[in-house]
């Protein structure tokens, strides 16, 4: 055990000397790269009013923008434009089974449709639970009901202003397998960020019916339908809107957990559902 | 002042001319500023070849973003922001790969003239103990301190980077500096 006997400003100057040290690769050129890339002339702007700051969350606008991108990214030949609109702004979107139409024959052998295997993608990287607890930056808390048990997957993602860790539930008795998913549950839970009602209902599909509840004393949701969209103020960037899918053509249930960010994705009733949230600890 | 032909343009000059779709004067943008891009890629993702490709993806993205960079305001820190979001992105979509490990240069002969010997070899085992318990650090300690003491970024470069209010950047940092203590310690 050795100890370090300096004081924070030795520590910070020792770090600064270091800093100055440092083998950084070589600089690369990009320069000529970047510029044969932006001969394009920027595309028209004039969405981009609605995301802009000084319109500050205009919230009527900001809404109806958002149904709009809604019922794009519900429409496949809409999906890449939309995904492209709202990465301009850092939004995630997600890029996973939202449910398709009857696949439509298809010439292009890159657009067949076959099952859609479990969508790991939009869950991150896939750790284990030991990992996970160290990367996450938070305390992870994890469901101890019975009907769940262990998970089978872990998977964690870090955007800008948060970071998700996802429990996968691949297999369950009493819980039917998401024909979109091929796994039974999934639970993720968020660092930071609230649940913002005014979006949450607004951007949902007809067929969706969404109940404000409470959840260990703590506001929640309960979404029953068909996948969907949700929004949160992440932590630390109240500006900002990020955005989830329902991976799950399954029920929802969304819910604070100390600074946590829970949801749970299964296709149970929502009295189970809020059992296993419950348990969660 | 006007009339000093030899000046260079300056930042903001230099962003709106960009705006209006200037590319000799992105292009010098890019060229002022694609080393601590580099950087901050390399710090987050951890490889050389990605930190490049990051880096060219990011002055596009930037490029085509211009739009919406509100005018008068510091090109650093929005740039920053957009580098850091590429390169986590990336990182997370690479999944686990090997990573190169952060190397610092030896003493350097000249300027350190003033330690005696014990002094410098206690100087440079410190530096070494520090480097590898970065290494060792969780990823957000680890990307705090780099920020601050090896690319030198002030709070609100951070704050962009790390994708936080710039309010909680001196919590983290004294955090990250807590942690290097421990790891320092474990070693």
């Amino acid at each position: 055990m050795r100890e370090l006997r300096v004081t924070d400003d030795e520590l910070a100057l020792a770090l600064a000397d270091l800093g100055t040290r440092i083998a950084w690769p070589p600089v690369p050129d990009v320069r000529a790269r970047v510029l044969a890339r932006t001969r394009a002339p920027r595309r028209s702007a004039w969405w981009r009013a609605f995301w802009s700051p000084r319109y500050a969350f205009a919230p009527a606008l900001v809404t109806v923008a958002l149904a709009l991108i809604a019922v794009l990214v519900f429409s496949p030949q809409a999906r890449a434009t939309a995904t492209d609109i709202l990465r301009l702004r850092g939004v995630e979107i997600f890029r996973g089974p939202v449910p398709s139409p009857t696949p439509s024959p298809s010439r292009s052998p890159g657009a067949i449709q076959t099952p859609t295997p479990f969508p790991s993608a939009g869950l991150g990287v896939q750790v284990s639970l030991d990992e996970a607890r160290a990367r996450a930056g938070f305390a992870l808390v994890i469901p101890t009901d019975p009907a769940l048990g262990t998970p089978d997957q872990v998977y964690l993602r870090a955007t800008p202003s948060s970071t998700a860790v996802s429990f996968v539930y691949t297999q369950r008795a009493g819980i039917p397998t998401s024909p979109q998913a091929g796994v039974a549950a999934i639970v993720t839970e968020f660092s930071g960020g609230t649940v913002d009602q005014q979006f949450f209902g607004k951007v949902i599909d007809p067929a969706t019916t969404v109940e404000q509840i409470t959840v260990n004393g703590q506001p929640g949701f309960w979404i029953q339908g068909t996948p969907h969209f949700f929004f949160y103020r992440p932590a630390g960037n109240p500006g900002a809107v990020e955005q989830e899918a329902l991976r799950l053509a399954g029920n929802t249930l969304i819910w604070t957990q100390g600074d946590l960010l829970m949801r749970l994705e299964a296709q149970v009733d929502k009295a189970t559902a809020l059992r296993i949230a419950a348990s969660v600890r | 002042m006007e009339g000093r032909p030899l000046e260079r343009p300056s930042e903001s000059e230099l962003v709106e001319r960009a705006r209006r779709g200037d590319q000799d004067a992105y292009g010098e943008l890019v060229t002022r500023y694609q080393a601590l891009a580099a950087r901050v890629a390399y710090v987050i993702t951890a490889s050389s070849a990605e930190a490049e490709d990051v880096t060219q993806d990011a002055f596009v993205k930037a490029y085509y973003a211009l739009d919406r960079f509100r005018e008068g305001a510091p090109f650093r820190p929005w740039l920053l922001r957009i580098v850091a979001n590429e390169a986590k992105n990336r990182k997370a979509a690479a999944g686990r790969r090997p990573t190169e490990e952060l190397g610092a240069a030896a003493d350097r002969a000249s300027g350190e003239t003033a330690l005696s010997p014990e002094d410098a070899a206690v100087a440079g085992d410190l530096r070494a103990g520090l480097l590898a318990a970065m290494g060792r650090l969780r990823e957000d300690d680890r990307l705090v301190l780099s920020y601050r003491y090896f690319l030198d970024l002030s709070e609100v470069e951070m704050a962009a980077t790390l994708g936080v209010a710039r309010g909680t950047v001196k919590s983290r940092l004294s955090r990250a500096m807590t942690r290097m203590r421990e790891v320092y310690a474990d070693a």
